[in-house]
């Protein structure tokens, strides 16, 4: 088992129960890393041509995309939170 | 795994990743849709208990005030000013979930609107990257005349 990868019981990130979703954000974040590291591993192989137009065309939207989107997600599940315990009479 | 053949392996684990990530991702938004709509649920149905306490206290102020004007002279005086509290304490929390409803709705729209286009990357950018990536491994495995498992 290789140290900081996504199946590494010290990975911080990871559900704490394999297969119980956690909150959708924290899930969101953690099924985005697995993918980014099955990309560093994929450009650690990959250097022609293809793997920069990739990145540039494919990789990099992605990825914006979805930080973009579990940014939001986090933020709106603050929001969520607090009107819950700010309504709890 | 050779290391001639290390970027077509590398390749086809980041295709099954990126389509795990595609259906894990997925369920994360609909989740998210979800928690939205129990937070809004959760509110509306504090709302509708603060209007039902708010009611009964409205009513039991009115008839406080009725055995107060009703009471005789002489008689000592009937004290409402704890029905008044209660009634104002029903208002301003049934205010406070109000702006709280309004707020939550205010987020969950915009929200949405990022949601909408991740879906939308999800669904249609995100297989055509994985074609893509198909296509780009069968080419590399055909160039090197590997056999290919998913041919």
């Amino acid at each position: 088992m290789t140290p900081g990868r996504p199946d590494s019981p010290d990975r911080p990130d990871s559900p704490e129960t394999p297969g119980r979703p956690g909150s959708p954000h924290r899930d969101g974040d953690y099924h985005l890393r697995l993918a980014e590291d099955a990309w560093d591993n994929t450009l650690r192989h990959w250097h022609d041509d293809m793997a920069s137009d990739f990145a540039v065309r494919h990789w990099a939207p992605l990825y914006e995309e979805s930080r973009s989107f579990l940014a939001a997600l986090r933020e709106l599940a603050d929001v969520l939170d607090a009107a819950e315990h700010d309504t709890g009479y | 795994m050779t290391s001639v053949h290390a970027d077509i392996e590398a390749l086809k684990e980041l295709h099954d990743a990126l389509v795990r990530f595609r259906y894990a991702q997925r369920d994360v938004a609909v989740r998210a849709e979800d928690r939205i709509e129990m937070t809004r649920a959760s509110l509306e149905g504090k709302a509708g208990r603060w209007r039902s306490r708010l009611e009964q206290r409205r009513a039991e102020l009115d008839a406080c005030r009725r055995r107060a004007a009703e009471a005789a002279a002489g008689e000592p005086a009937v004290d409402c000013a704890g029905y008044a509290g209660a009634v104002s304490e029903a208002e301003e929390r049934l205010e406070h979930i109000r702006l709280w409803q309004f707020r939550v709705d205010q987020e969950a729209s915009e929200f949405r609107g990022i949601a909408s286009r991740f879906r939308d990357m999800l669904e249609r950018d995100l297989p055509a990257t994985e074609k893509h990536l198909l296509a780009m491994i069968a080419s590399l495995e055909a160039a090197r005349a590997v056999q290919s498992p998913r041919s």
